[in-house]
Order: structure tokens, then sequence, then C-alpha cells
């Protein structure tokens, strides 16, 4: 069933006639299949681009009178931006792109939706500040990542994952009410997300965010720390070779391999205890040699040449120091650590692709090159745990993933996982991320049956190594085993959107 | 040149992930000016994108989308300017502004092609030049006593804005006599360089005009054409080996030739009257997209192996430097740079004004806004299309300096 | 009172008590209760005093796994002895539950640690006024505790809520905990101590701003005259020595290295903050007036609770307290103001830094007899001073008492939204009706 045109007609009105459409090739921007879903997306019966929170309220009234979904989304990247079933509109947030507030002194940035990283993060910086711009590219919003999304990157360990640095907000509940959270809540502006009392907060994300299940958040603080780093980011070159220089004397980047996680574990204990190093992580080297490549054939010239056994397992650490003499400090107990767990650093040629793109630890430049072997990509796992259970965790995925790679189901990568220490080594992220020929219409079969039987080997051993989603089939799945949260999720949600129009995925 | 069939992988590998939209990280400055893509920055919608146009290509390849009910609107609104598809390209093996280009021709196909570019095509082919003035007026312009060497085997493609702004053409002239550089002129024989037809899609057209021009440099014996339009040069280089063998023949842009000449000891400058603080804008035809299209008919393997292997054009070695070293030894000359310059610079919108011409105007002034952000008090470039756009009345007007002119204009001797 | 030993039990004790629409409220510390968030007329105490293990203590992954009735006198030395250390608040009573110290979002003193206003509490076992169990963050599962392999440690989640954040903060009105895990550090192998005087506090809140966002000192906390002499005096007579020996407002800091090269990073942390103290036109001194052995007396202090017979906030026999969050821009207008405070009693105030320096949690103590006559004056004084600092930017973000109606006063649709939660988790209100919003 198409948008009435009633429904249209007010819809328009809201926000008017250039903000909104409903003509198939406006459509056919938000709904062709991405090449690691396996299904077809279906249609939204309008795209609306709404200006304000005002906006966004009068939109969501209007849903619940004609019982429309609405799905609110910026960059589109993921699943959860498309529509998921009929009579479902889209709701694209990307006019509302303000920075409100950069506070130096209180250190919280206060943006709208549509505030992309490339556009917050120099801007901190040049204050001398910072903050965790997750790695999913450019055009990420820094809005939804710090509340919609997970929100995790490389440089987690001396600070946190964004769920830490999100403060007080702004959201338009499904029912379309205006609430606030925190400090904002208390009429104490954007400082603090919590209270009072117990706080909204709870609603706004759990381990990940509810894209727009529960409502749609309009503005968000996020909290700053400082910028160990220079002010100004020096690049030279033209792209794709840009190359990104830190001051030496201060910030360095050291890559060393080891031959097993347990190591890697230790190291990361180590350094965590000694509070040195700013960066300190297990990256995964199949996106590491397509980071370093121009192509996928030089990509595959690069794995074919030594590329994957020189960094089968590679430890990336960023010193980032105050002074010469910190930084002198740390290296020494790096060194130290790295020689107790039998780490053996990359060769210079390798190590110097870090030093010259330092954006590695900024926002990422080019992170999506690691879908350039066609863009058949899944990341999984992507839960948190204490170090050791996380490696613990991706010890055990080499009991079962060659099945999947020497039959060629899935790229030849058994390694290709990420641990990320957070808060100095009291938890890490883990990420597997596999590849498969997404031009083989067969292939997404090995890729559901891996996806599975990952799942089943962690819950086989009784691993925390996924969180339960939002409100979709998994959370139905796995909720009986993570204290019936399904229940309580379920419940929350009718409270809140008793018309199920907020982005439904059941 | 392809058929949209072609670009299935281009299409089916798009993952959302918006790097054609915003600049690249290494290049972020600030909240301000980091959008590189004008027609998403002005319409909002992800359809008018790079990522929204080779969906668009993919549900018109599956016969899910039809034209008539303003997608070729769209589609020709879009100004072609490979800002998405040279910053796909720094992460991606897809070829996005190829598929816009392939979309183009399947809209001419299906008979949509926009009415005032189709005037533009019938003007081509009536008279050889986009204004449908006289062919026989294309070198009016021309002092009645200007000879040039018969001999040469390089040639000065004026260009059709030579009707427009014949003192470019005279500039251009200008720096080579003063840098001893021996040239002719093809007069009646010069037509249009093709980039109105081959970059909208109009295949037959363009294939007919771009061998017709080929053969005509080679009947003149030329093996070297120098041209002071970006718009051209970026044709004769990254359009014109689609359509012809090109073997043998260089092309090459008056200020590649300038800056030689400077570096080499053979130009002579004067001090300008007063200093001036501008700002370079890069050419979207002179900067990234002037590299040399190497045609590439192979297969594509499982996880992106091409083979053979493909020379992908990436932006990286387009005409960036010589128009700056140019502009650095002006002296009084102090250049700025903008946010979004060498391979992220914005475009103009030129090329989409006779289709939508309010978001034309509107990124012209947005470009402008941008020279001045940066401090300039005048914007330079190379190319009679930017001069168009960016030189024109309207919000945040700014006076427009075209490069070869200011170059002209300092030399210090007459040959 | 009821005496829950195990979460069962706990579970069967709300089950009734939804049947006999009985209101339950939860006791976990030995007194005295400064808060009075346990009182609630006709509501049954439910007392966590014999679910008192120390379930778990894990060196390698740095953290402890508590149930409510341990105190902060039974956990200490224990976590000192695995070669660890708590984030404690300052001088926290002996008697105090550690989990409730965490739940009710109580002031660190390593802010360095502190990641946000829930850290360092990571995951707690509840039981919701339905009556069901539930395990916040990556202890949700899979499966039971028993099962699982996890350590429990992440506070986040499952899935998109944050169901740690219903018990932060609550006062017992979402669910009880049956057990919490806190993050603790690893125990220094060298530590300095400093002293930082001024005659003003916000020289000192603007300093500590600093030093935090650079993550210098490990222990951080501004006291006031009254506070520093209350804190660490052991006598009256002390106690007088040292508020004339002290200026206006003392910051004690310690800078820490551990196992490897302590040396070497106390020198260059001291070097920082020396540094940033010359350029706050301020002097960071290792040693103190007034008292013979007051550094070595307040760097035994400073890592331990109060161990006194009398916990030092009661030594004049009444007290009355409101505290409030604040970020820096506002935190010295707060102080000021409450400095000027006209009431019977002596003026305590402790600024404690937060969350890594972006915010300050200002608590200001009033010392009086205890006579009920003072007690109402101080409490209307404290009452006309919530109003006036409400108005400058304070934060009541864990209100008790009549500052309730501030907190929740300017946003009622957000309010509104706080009792729907509530509906679902204690649908027929019996968890410490009345209190906050509910």
């Amino acid at each position: 069933m198409a948008l009435s045109a009633q429904a249209y007609r007010e819809l328009a009105a809201i926000v008017g006639e250039r903000y909104i459409s409903s003509k198939q090739h406006i459509l056919a921007g938000n709904r062709v299949r991405t090449p690691e879903i396996p299904f077809d997306y279906h249609s939204a019966d309008a795209i609306l681009l709404p200006g304000s929170t005002e906006e966004v309220a009068a939109i969501v009234k209007v849903c619940n009178k004609y019982g429309i979904c609405f799905v609110p989304f910026i960059s589109g990247t993921l699943p959860d931006a498309y529509a998921n079933r009929e009579d479902t509109i889209l709701i694209h947030l990307k006019r509302m792109n303000r920075i409100l507030e950069i506070n130096e002194e209180d250190r919280y940035a206060v943006v709208e939706p549509g505030v992309r990283h490339v556009q917050l993060y120099p801007e901190v910086r040049k204050r001398g500040l910072s903050y965790t711009a997750a790695s999913v590219g450019p055009g990420g919003s820094v809005l939804a990542n710090f509340t919609s999304t997970s929100g995790d990157h490389h440089t987690q360990y001396g600070s946190s994952r964004a769920n830490r640095y999100l403060l007080a907000v702004e959201m338009v509940t499904p029912e379309g009410e205006i609430i606030r959270t925190g400090s904002l809540q208390g009429g104490c502006g954007w400082f603090c997300p919590d209270g009072p009392g117990p706080s909204l907060r709870s609603i706004i994300k759990g381990y990940f965010g509810s894209h727009g299940q529960l409502g749609i958040i309009t503005k968000a603080a996020v909290a700053l720390d400082a910028c160990k780093g220079p002010a100004e980011i020096r690049t030279e070159g033209v792209s794709p070779h840009h190359r990104v220089y830190f001051d030496s004397d201060l910030s360095r980047v050291y890559v060393f391999n080891y031959d097993n996680i347990q190591n890697v574990c230790q190291a990361m204990l180590a350094l965590g205890e000694a509070e040195v190093c700013s960066t300190v992580q297990k990256y995964f080297y199949l996106p590491l040699t397509l980071l370093m490549s121009d192509s996928a054939n030089d990509f595959w010239k690069k794995w074919t040449s030594g590329y994957k056994e020189a960094m089968s397992m590679p430890l990336v650490v960023h010193i980032a120091a105050q002074s010469v003499r910190e930084r002198e400090y740390e290296e020494k107990i790096l060194f130290d650590v790295v020689r107790e767990t039998g780490g053996k650093r990359l060769p210079e040629e390798l190590e110097n692709w870090w030093t010259e793109h330092m954006d590695y630890f900024m926002v990422v430049s080019r992170l999506q090159s690691v879908l350039r072997l066609g863009g058949g990509w899944m990341p999984i796992k992507l839960g948190a745990e204490s170090v050791q259970h996380i490696c613990d965790v991706g010890e055990s995925i080499g009991e079962y993933i060659y099945e999947f790679t020497e039959t060629g189901k899935i790229f030849d990568a058994p390694e290709n996982y990420q641990i990320i220490p957070m808060e100095y080594g009291h938890f890490a992220h883990i990420e597997l991320l596999f590849m498969w020929d997404r031009t083989n219409p067969a292939a997404m079969k090995g890729v559901g049956e891996f996806r599975a039987r990952s799942r089943e080997e962690d819950l086989r051993r009784h691993f925390h190594a996924e969180d339960v989603g939002c409100l979709n089939p998994t959370l139905l799945q796995l909720g009986p085993l993570y204290s019936n949260c399904h229940i309580w999720m379920q419940k929350i949600k009718e409270s809140f959107d008793p018309n199920n129009v907020a982005n439904p995925m059941l | 040149m392809a058929n949209l069939a072609d670009f299935k992988y281009t299409m089916e590998s798009c993952n959302h992930c918006g790097q054609c939209k915003w600049i690249l990280p290494a290049r972020m400055k600030g909240w301000d000016f980091a959008s590189v893509c004008p027609l998403h920055e002005f319409h909002g919608f992800d359809a008018y994108s790079g990522q929204g146009l080779i969906q668009i290509a993919k549900e018109r390849l599956d016969g899910k989308l039809e034209y008539g009910d303003g997608l070729e609107t769209l589609l020709y609104a879009c100004p072609a300017c490979g800002a998405c598809d040279i910053n796909c390209k720094s992460v991606r093996d897809m070829e996005v502004l190829d598929t816009i280009y392939a979309l183009r021709e399947d809209c001419v196909e299906a008979g949509y092609l926009p009415e005032p570019l189709r005037r533009t095509a019938a003007n081509v082919e009536e008279t050889h030049n986009i204004y449908g003035k006289p062919h026989s007026e294309r070198f009016a312009w021309l002092p009645p006593d200007f000879r040039d060497d018969p001999e040469a085997d390089t040639a000065l493609f004026v260009g059709c804005s030579a009707y427009r702004y014949p003192d470019i053409a005279l500039a251009a002239i200008r720096i080579l006599r003063a840098g001893g550089v021996k040239f002719k002129l093809l007069r009646e024989d010069e037509w249009c360089c093709g980039a109105p037809l081959w970059r909208t899609g109009q295949r037959e057209a363009a294939e007919k005009l771009i061998r017709r021009n080929v053969d005509t440099f080679r009947r003149h014996g030329i093996h070297t054409v120098i041209t002071a339009c970006a718009e051209c040069f970026g044709s004769f280089r990254g359009g014109y080996p689609r359509y012809a063998d090109t073997e043998g023949l260089e092309f090459k842009h008056i200020t590649q030739v300038a800056a030689e000449l400077l570096s080499g000891g053979k130009l002579r400058l004067r001090k300008g009257d007063e200093p001036l603080r501008v700002t370079y804008h890069d050419p979207c035809m002179l900067g990234r997209l002037s590299e040399k299209y190497v045609p590439w008919d192979g297969e594509i393997r499982p996880y992106g192996l091409h083979v053979p292997e493909k020379v992908w054009r990436r932006g990286e070695h387009g005409v960036y430097e010589e128009p700056r070293e140019i502009l650095r030894a002006l002296e009084g000359v102090e250049l700025c740079e903008m946010t979004r310059n060498l391979e992220e610079a914005l475009c103009c919108g030129a090329a989409a004004r006779d289709v939508d011409p309010e978001f034309a105007v509107w990124t012209a002034a947005e470009r402008r806004r941008e020279a001045k952000a940066a401090g300039a008090q005048a914007i330079v470039s190379c190319c009679p299309f930017c001069r168009d756009a960016l030189g024109s009345d309207g919000e945040n007007a700014l006076p427009y300096l075209d490069l070869t002119v200011l170059l002209a204009e300092r030399l210090k001797e007459e040959a | 009172m009821l005496y829950p030993e195990n979460t069962r039990q706990l579970e069967a004790i709300i089950q009734k008590a939804r049947e006999t629409k009985t209101p339950l409220v939860a006791v976990s510390s030995r007194g005295p209760h400064l808060h009075g968030a346990s009182e609630n007329p006709n509501a049954e105490t439910v007392d966590f005093s014999r679910m008192n293990r120390i379930i778990k203590i894990d060196r390698r992954s740095r953290y402890v796994r508590v149930e409510p009735g341990v105190t902060f006198d039974m956990l200490i030395p224990e976590v000192r002895a695995a070669g660890m250390r708590l984030n404690i608040p300052f001088l926290p009573r002996a008697g105090k539950s550690v989990v409730a110290s965490a739940l009710e979002r109580e002031a660190v003193l390593i802010p360095k640690y502190q990641y946000d206003y829930t850290d360092p509490l990571l995951t707690v076992e509840a039981v919701f006024g339905t009556g069901d169990a539930f395990r916040t963050g990556s202890a949700a599962g899979p499966g039971t505790p028993e099962e699982t392999r996890a350590d429990m440690v992440v506070p986040w989640g499952p899935g998109c809520i944050d169901y740690l954040r219903f018990f932060s903060g609550a006062q017992g009105t979402m669910g009880f905990v049956t057990w919490a895990t806190l993050k603790t550090e690893v125990l220094p192998a060298l530590t300095k101590l400093y002293f930082v005087q001024a005659e003003s506090a916000e020289k000192l809140t603007r300093l500590a701003s600093i030093l935090l966002k650079r993550r210098i000192p490990d222990e951080c906390v501004i006291l006031s005259r009254a506070d520093f002499a209350g804190a660490f005096a052991m006598s009256a007579e002390e106690e007088e020595k040292l508020l004339k020996a002290l200026a206006p407002w003392t910051m004690i800091c310690r800078v820490s290295g551990f196992d490897r090269y302590p040396e070497e990073r106390v020198s260059i942390y001291e070097g920082y903050l020396k540094d940033e103290c010359a350029q706050a036109g301020l002097e960071a001194v290792t040693e103190l007036g007034g008292l013979p052995g007051l550094a070595e007396k307040v760097e035994s202090m400073i890592a331990d609770c109060d161990r006194r017979e009398t916990y030092w906030k009661m030594r004049r026999g009444g007290v009355r307290q409101i505290d409030m969050l604040a970020p820096p821009s506002r935190a010295p207008r707060l102080i000021e103001i409450l400095e000027n405070l006209r009431c019977p009693g002596d003026i305590g105030i402790t600024v404690q830094p937060q969350v890594q320096g972006r915010a300050f949690r200002i608590e200001c103590s009033v010392y009086f007899s205890g006579a009920p006559e003072e007690a109402g004056q101080v409490d209307k004084a404290l009452e006309d001073a919530a109003r006036e600092l409400y108005e400058a930017g304070a934060y009541f973000d864990r209100p008790y008492g009549s500052l309730s109606k501030l907190a929740y006063a300017a946003d009622p649709v957000s309010t509104e939204a706080m009792r729907k939660l509530k509906k679902i988790f204690d649908p027929d209100n019996i968890l410490n009706p009345g209190k906050l919003c509910f």
C-alpha cells in the first residue's frame, strides 16, 4: 500500500515540497541491494529531509496517525538504514548538520545528526581536543556513531568506546514527543548523560544503538579528550597516495608481529597496567594489506608475496607523548614488554606505512579499502569482554574457520580478526571480518553457514563474543540466553512505540 | 564506449560508504567545505550523488526504472565532475563516472536527452561549435597579419570558447611565441573537440566527430596538440582514446607548456602593478579527469582481480602543479589554497547550467565563497567554462582571472 | 526487616511484596545513613547485610565482584592484598556498602580512571520490581554466571538498552542489586603526594581540569579548609590547629609509578604537575604546616576508608549535605554560593573532579550539633540555597528528598518517559515508592 495522498500532503506541508519525494528515481538512491546483503531491500514510499527537531516530531506524529513506519538515517551505510517492509518512509537527517557548540573549557561538542567525522574532527582538533571517531570513513555521522551504532575505533585502548563519551541528548520519541536526557533533562546543559536519578540515557544506547527503534536522536553532546598531536594535520600528496605525518619526536608507531594470540594478550595487559601508549591494537592482516594496496590486483601481489606472513598477527602500537622524555620512557617499557612476550618488529618498509598515514589514528582515510575485493564482507562477533576472554575467543576461531577457508566458501584469511583493548586493557572488542566472492551467487549460502557456525561455536564454549543487537531476529534468538533481555526490550518498545512505527524490524 | 551492462560490477559493488560525497579525511579542515559533491550538497537526496547514480543505473539495467519523470534531469544536472569517481577510487576498484557516462548513453538511446543538450549537439553537427555561430568566424579574432608555422608538428587547438573569449587564445599564442614554440592553427579544419557529445552520452555523434578530429590531426602531420581550454584537454586525454586510436599523439595544456618554458628560462616576466592574493581553482578536466584513458577489456575475477591488469585513472597525475608554478613565478602574486583543491576541488557547476540553472548558480557561488574564505582577492583558473561560472555576477562575486591571460600580460617582450 | 541471603530469596521477597502490595526499601550499608534514601514510611526494609560475599577478586582482568553487604572496610584490604586498589570516594564510611556507593554515583578519588559517571561500576545482577532477576552488560549471557566463561565486565547492554543505568542513581526504585562488578586498578609501586593551596577554589578547579585533561594525577580532590581539617584531624584540638594553618582551599593530588621504572614515571609526571602549577601561579608542595607528620597521615588515609569510631562527618553530632554536579565553567560560581551559606554550624566543601576533569561533584556539608532545632534551620538554609544553586547551573543528578522537585521540574515530558520505564520494571510501585519522580 503506497503512501496515501493525504498523508503525503501532510508530510510535504511539514518539510516543504523541495524536501520530500516519492519519485522512483529518487527512491532508487536508497533501496538497491548492497553487496553484503543476501536480500533486496524494500523500497520506501517516500524520502524526507527535515530541517529541525520540530519537523522531525511533526513527521513522526503523522506517521502515527496513518500507521506509516519510518526509518531515520544519515549516511545510509548500514542495512538498518533501509526500509524493511512496505508502508515505510525514510527520514534522511542530513540537513540537520550544525555543530551547535564546541565547549573547550567543559570539553564537549554538541552536534546535529548530519555532522560528519570529517567536519567535527578537524574542528575539535584545532582547539587541542579530540574524540574517538568511529572507524567508518569520512561520511560517518558523529551522532549516529555515538548513539545508534557501535562506535568502535582503532585508538580506544587509551580511551574508550563511544558509549563512555555520549553525554546528554535530545530525542524525538516514536510518538513524536521531545525528550531530553541527563543534565539537559535537568535544565543544566549538555555535560552529563546521567540522571536525574536513573537515566533515560538507558534507552538511548546499550552496547549498540537502536537504529531509531526507540526514537530519533536530533541533538547529542559528545565528550572530548585532550589531543595528543598536532592541531593542524600535515598532508602531502594527492589521492590515493596521501601522506599524513606527525612530529616523530612525540609520536611514533611500532608494529610487532606475533605468532600466538595469548602472547598478544599478555602484551596488551602488561602495557595497560603500565598505562603507556595511546593505541594498542591487534589489527587484522587482510584489511591491513588492503589499506596498503592501490587496487585488488596490487593487493593480490602483496598478499601472495609475503605480506600475509609478515603481518599474520600484527600488534600496532602508537605512542603519543607529551614530551620527548615521556616518549622515551614509554618506548622503553614497550620494548621490554614486546621482548618478554615474543613480538618481532615488522621490517621498516612495512612499519613506515603507518608513519606516512597517521590519519589511521584519526579519521581513517582509506578504511573503505577493506571493501576493495568486491564488497562482499561481513564483520561478526563484535562483542566486548575482558582482554583475556576476548583473546580466548580469538584463539578459538582457528578451530572451525579452516573448514570454510579451505573449501573456498570464504576468503582464505583464517586469522582475520582484530582485538582492540579499551581503558588500558580493562576490556577489549573483537571483530572477525570475513569476505567472500560476492560475484558468485552461491557464496551467500556459505556466508550464512559460517556466520551461524561462528555463533554456535561461541555459544557452545559459553563465550561472550557477541551482543544481541537491537530489536531484530537476532535478539529473539539470543535473548533467552541473555537474561531474557528480549522480553524487556519488547516491553520498552511497546511502551514507547505503541503503534510500532519506529523502524520495526520484527 | 561501453554499454551499461559493462558496469554491472561497479553497480553491484557499492556499499553506500559515502566516500563519494565527502572530502577525504587526509584533507579535512573543518565543518565548512567538507562536501565534494555539489549535486548532493544542493539537492540532498542520495539519488543525487555518485552512489545514487550508479544505483539508478542498476535499476535501469534491471528494467526497474523509466525515464520521463525527472530522471533525465537528475542525470544531466550532475556536472560529471569526477569528484565521486576519484574519491571512490581512492578505496575501491569501481568506475563511478564511466557508469554515469554509460547511463547517459542509455538515456540518449531511450530518447530522453534534454532539449538544451540536443540543441548544443545540433550546433556542433551543423556549425562545428557549441554556440551555433558560423564556422567561418571561428578564427575571426585572429589579427590579419598573424602567421603560424605551416611545417610545425604542433597545433594550438583554440576550442569553441575562442568565440567568447578570444583573449585566451591570443594569450596562448603570445606565450608560445615568446617561448619560441613553433606551432600552427588548424583554422577551418578545427572543429569542436566533442566534449559536449561524449560527456553527455551521444555516442554515435561523438565517435564520428572524434575520429574525424584525430584524422584531421594526422592529416596535418600533428604530433602534439596544445590547448588552453581545460575541457578540450580533458577530452583529448580522457575521452578520445575511448573512440579512436590516438597512438603517437600527445596532448598538452598551455600551463604545462608554459611551466616548462618558465623553468627553462625561456619566458621573461615583469612585475605586476599591484600585489594580489589569489586562489587557484583546479578545473575538473585539467585536474582529476585529465589522466589518459587506457581502454580495458578484460575479466573481473573473484575478489576483484582484473585480468589483464587495469590502468586506473585516479586523478593522481592530473595537471595540478604547473598552474601553481606559474602563479608562484608571478612577482607580487600570492597564492592561497582553498580547502577543496587539487583532486578534491569543488566543481564550478558550469556543466549543469543548461539543465539545472539554479543548481549551477548555487555551485558557482559556493565555490566563490570558498575562495573568499581562503582570503583570495581573485580566483584564477584556466578553463573558459569555469570562467563562465565563477566570473559571473551573483552571490559572493569575486574577480576571475584566466591564468593564460594573466601570464601573457606579464610577459616582458613581444615575439 | 528482611535479610535475604541470596538472589532466589530476594526474588521471592519481591514477588510476595507484589502480592501484598508491600513497599520495600533496600539498605546495605551500616549507619549512619546520610541521605535518607532508605526512609520510607510503611515500607519493609530489605537489609542486605547477610549478602556480604566477596565473590571474586581478579588481578589479571582487574575487577572485583561483590555482594551489596560488602563494605569498604572489608574490601579495601582484600583488594590491596591482591595488588590492586579500588577507585573509592574520599574517606568513605567504613561501613558503607561498596555496591551502594557505586550505584549512588558517589564521586571517586581517581578521576583519570573514570570514563563516565557510572564508572567504576561495570555490571550488576539485580531483581526488578517484577521479581525477575536480570544481569546487565556482558554479564547478561550467554547462559548463567556459572555457565559463562566471560568475566562479566563490560557495562553496556545487552542489546540497545543500558540496563545498568536503570539501577544507577535509582535509590532502589527500579530493582535491588544482588551483586556488582567493579573495576580495580593496579596498586602503584611508588607514589608521591602533593598539596596545592589557594585562596580561591576557582584557581584549583581550573588547575584540576587542566591536570586531568593531561591525565597527570591519580588521586585528586579539592577540600575547603573545614573539610580538610575535619577529615585529617584526630581530635578537636588538631582540627583547630589545622584550621589556623591551612589556606582556604587545598588540593591533594598524587602521582604514581607502576611496576616498570616507577621512579621515572613519578619524575615525569611530577614535572608536569609542577609546570602546570607554576603556570597557574601556584605551587605543589609535599609538606604542609599545621600538624607534624601531616603529609604521612594524609598519604596513609587517602587510599582507605574512615576507620574512626565516629565517621568524620558526624564529629559534631549532626550533618546535612547537599551535592551537585557542575562542569568546570560553572563550578566556581556554585562554590561561591555555598561559601556564602548562612546557617548554624560549620560549612565544609569537598570538590571532587570527575570523569577525567570534565565535571566536578561539589559536596557541601553543614556540621552542626544534631539538635532538631538546628537541623530545621540547616534544612531550610539548604533548601533555599538549592534554588539559587539550580539557577546558577547546579545539576542535582542524584536528588534526595525535596531536591527531586527541582531536578525534575525542568522537563515534565522527559520525567513522564522515566515513569513509563518505572511502570515496566516496577509495575506495582513497591520499590521505594515516592522517591525521585515516582
